[in-house]
C-alpha cells in the first residue's frame, strides 16, 4: 500500500472507499448540525438578550414618562408661556415706542424753549410747534436742525423749520423731525 | 407486491444503489438546513435588527423624557406661574373696547389727565382694525380718545402708556397746550388674543418648554410694566327688578 501497490478485489476496494467516503460524510454532517445548532442558540440568545434589553429600555422609559406626567402643570404652563412670548414678541416688534424719542426732542432745546404742540405726522414724523421769548435761542434751534441733517443724532434722518412767525414778544416756530 | 413495489433496482442512473442511499442523509440535512435558514434564522436575526433599532428608539425618548424632566424640575414653579401672568396681561382677554379705555383712564388719571370723550370705532382706524394682522389669532382694538390735563405731565403720560400691561400702541398723538393745560387726542390701540389657547402637550420637544434668550429679555421688559387690572365688575352685575306699584293705578 505504501509503494502505490493495491493487492484487494475491486469490490473490496469499492467497499472501503464507500466506508471511507460514509465516514467523511458523518463527519462533515456532524461539524455542520454542530454549526447550525451553534448559529441557532446564538440567534435565539442574542434575540433573547435584545428582548431582555428592550424590555428594561421600555421599563425605564415608563418610569420617566411617568415622571414627566406628574410635572403636567409645569409642563402646560412652560408651554404656553412659549407660545404667547412668541406672540407678544411680534405684538412688541410690531409697536413704536414714541415716549423716549418724544424724551429726546424735548431735551433738545433750551429750557426757555416752550413746546406747545406736538404731532405724530405719519408713523416715523413728528411736527413740533415750539414758542420763545428771545429771538437769539431761534439761532439755538437752528444749530440744532443743522446737526440733526449732518447725522450727529443717530434716531432722527431729518429735520427742517416749517414755518417761523413772530408775535409781540414771543417767536413761534414749526419745525418737522423724520425718524430713522 | 407492495415489497417489489417500494425495492429500489440496485443501479440507478449507472450509479450503485447503496452509493446513493449514503448522500440522501446529507441531501436531506441540506434541504432542511435552507428551510430553516429562510423560515427560522434569517427572519430570527433580521428581529435582532428591529429589536435593536427599538433599544435606540426607547433609549432616545427615555434621554429626550429624562432632559424635560430634569428642566421641569429646576425650574421654579412660582417663577414659571409669575411668567405666565405677565404674558396673559400682557393682551387683552376679550373684544372689549370699554375695557381698553378703563385701563387708558387708570393711567391718565395717575397724571391728572381726564377723558374728555372717546370713540370705539375711530373712523381711520377701523379699516386698519378689520384688517387681519400678521400676528396669528390676535387682532388689534383701537379707541380715539381726547385727554386734558397738565402739559408738564404729558410725557409722563406717554410713557406710562408704553410700559402699561396690556401693551398699548400709539397709532395718533397730537397735543395742544395753552398755558399749563394741554389737551391730547390720541388712538391707542391694543391687541386681544382671538381664541383660547388650547395647549397641545403631546410631542412636546424640550425645545417648546425653554424661553429662548429673546422671549426671556421679553418677559423681563413686560415684567417692569405695571399691570392695570380690568376692572369686569359692572359686567357681571345681574339685572334687578323692583316691585312698584303703578301710581296711575285707580
Amino acid at each position: 500500500m505504501k509503494e502505490g501497490l493495491n493487492l484487494l478485489p475491486s469490490m473490496a476496494k469499492f467497499q472501503m472507499a464507500k466506508i471511507k467516503l460514509k465516514k467523511n460524510i458523518n463527519i462533515i454532517m456532524v461539524v455542520f448540525l454542530s454549526f447550525w445548532v451553534l448559529s441557532v442558540v446564538i440567534i435565539f440568545g442574542w434575540l433573547g438578550v435584545n428582548n431582555y434589553r428592550l424590555k428594561q429600555a421600555e421599563n425605564k422609559n415608563t418610569k420617566a414618562l411617568n415622571s414627566f406626567k406628574s410635572l403636567a402643570t409645569s409642563v402646560v404652563l412652560s408651554k404656553k408661556n412659549k407660545y404667547q412670548a412668541k406672540l407678544v414678541g411680534q405684538v412688541l416688534k410690531e409697536r413704536f415706542e414714541y415716549g423716549s424719542l418724544i424724551e429726546k426732542i424735548m431735551d433738545f432745546f433750551p429750557e426757555n424753549i416752550s413746546l406747545e404742540n406736538f404731532k405724530i405726522k405719519n408713523k416715523k414724523q413728528f411736527v413740533l410747534e415750539c414758542v420763545l421769548t428771545t429771538g437769539s435761542d431761534m439761532n439755538d434751534v437752528e444749530d440744532k436742525v443743522r446737526d440733526i441733517n449732518r447725522g450727529l443724532y443717530p434716531d432722527f434722518s431729518s429735520a427742517n423749520l416749517t414755518s417761523i412767525k413772530i408775535g409781540s414778544n414771543s417767536w413761534l416756530f414749526e419745525m418737522e423731525v423724520n425718524l430713522i | 407486491m407492495s415489497n417489489n413495489f417500494f425495492k429500489l433496482p440496485d443501479k440507478i442512473f449507472g450509479l450503485e444503489k447503496s452509493l446513493l442511499t449514503l448522500f440522501l442523509t446529507p441531501v436531506i440535512l441540506l434541504i432542511f438546513f435552507l428551510i430553516s435558514l429562510n423560515l427560522v434564522l434569517i427572519p430570527k436575526a433580521n428581529e435582532i435588527g428591529t429589536v435593536n433599532q427599538k433599544i435606540d428608539t426607547v433609549k432616545t425618548n427615555t434621554d429626550k423624557v429624562n432632559e424635560k424632566v430634569k428642566y421641569l424640575a429646576s425650574v421654579d414653579s412660582e417663577e414659571l406661574q409669575r411668567n405666565a401672568e405677565y404674558l396673559d396681561n400682557a393682551v387683552l382677554r376679550n373684544k372689549k373696547s370699554y375695557l381698553l379705555v378703563e385701563i387708558i383712564r387708570q393711567v391718565a388719571n395717575k397724571f391728572d389727565y381726564q377723558i374728555e370723550s372717546f370713540s370705539l370705532t375711530p373712523g381711520e382706524i377701523k379699516a386698519e382694525e378689520t384688517k387681519k394682522t400678521s400676528i396669528e389669532n390676535m387682532k388689534k382694538l383701537p379707541v380715539a380718545l381726547m385727554l386734558h390735563g397738565p402739559k408738564d405731565k404729558s410725557l409722563d403720560l406717554v410713557l406710562a402708556l408704553e410700559k402699561t400691561l396690556p401693551i398699548l400702541f400709539i397709532d395718533k398723538y397730537d397735543i395742544n397746550s395753552s398755558g399749563s393745560y394741554s389737551e391730547l387726542e390720541m388712538v391707542v390701540s391694543s391687541y386681544y388674543l382671538g381664541d383660547e389657547i388650547n395647549v397641545d402637550t403631546t410631542n412636546i420637544a424640550l425645545n417648546d418648554l425653554i424661553l429662548s434668550s429673546d422671549e426671556a429679555a421679553l418677559v423681563e421688559k413686560i415684567s417692569s410694566f405695571t399691570k392695570i387690572e380690568e376692572n369686569t365688575d359692572t359686567e357681571t352685575s345681574e339685572f334687578q327688578q323692583y316691585q312698584r306699584e303703578n301710581p296711575f293705578s285707580l
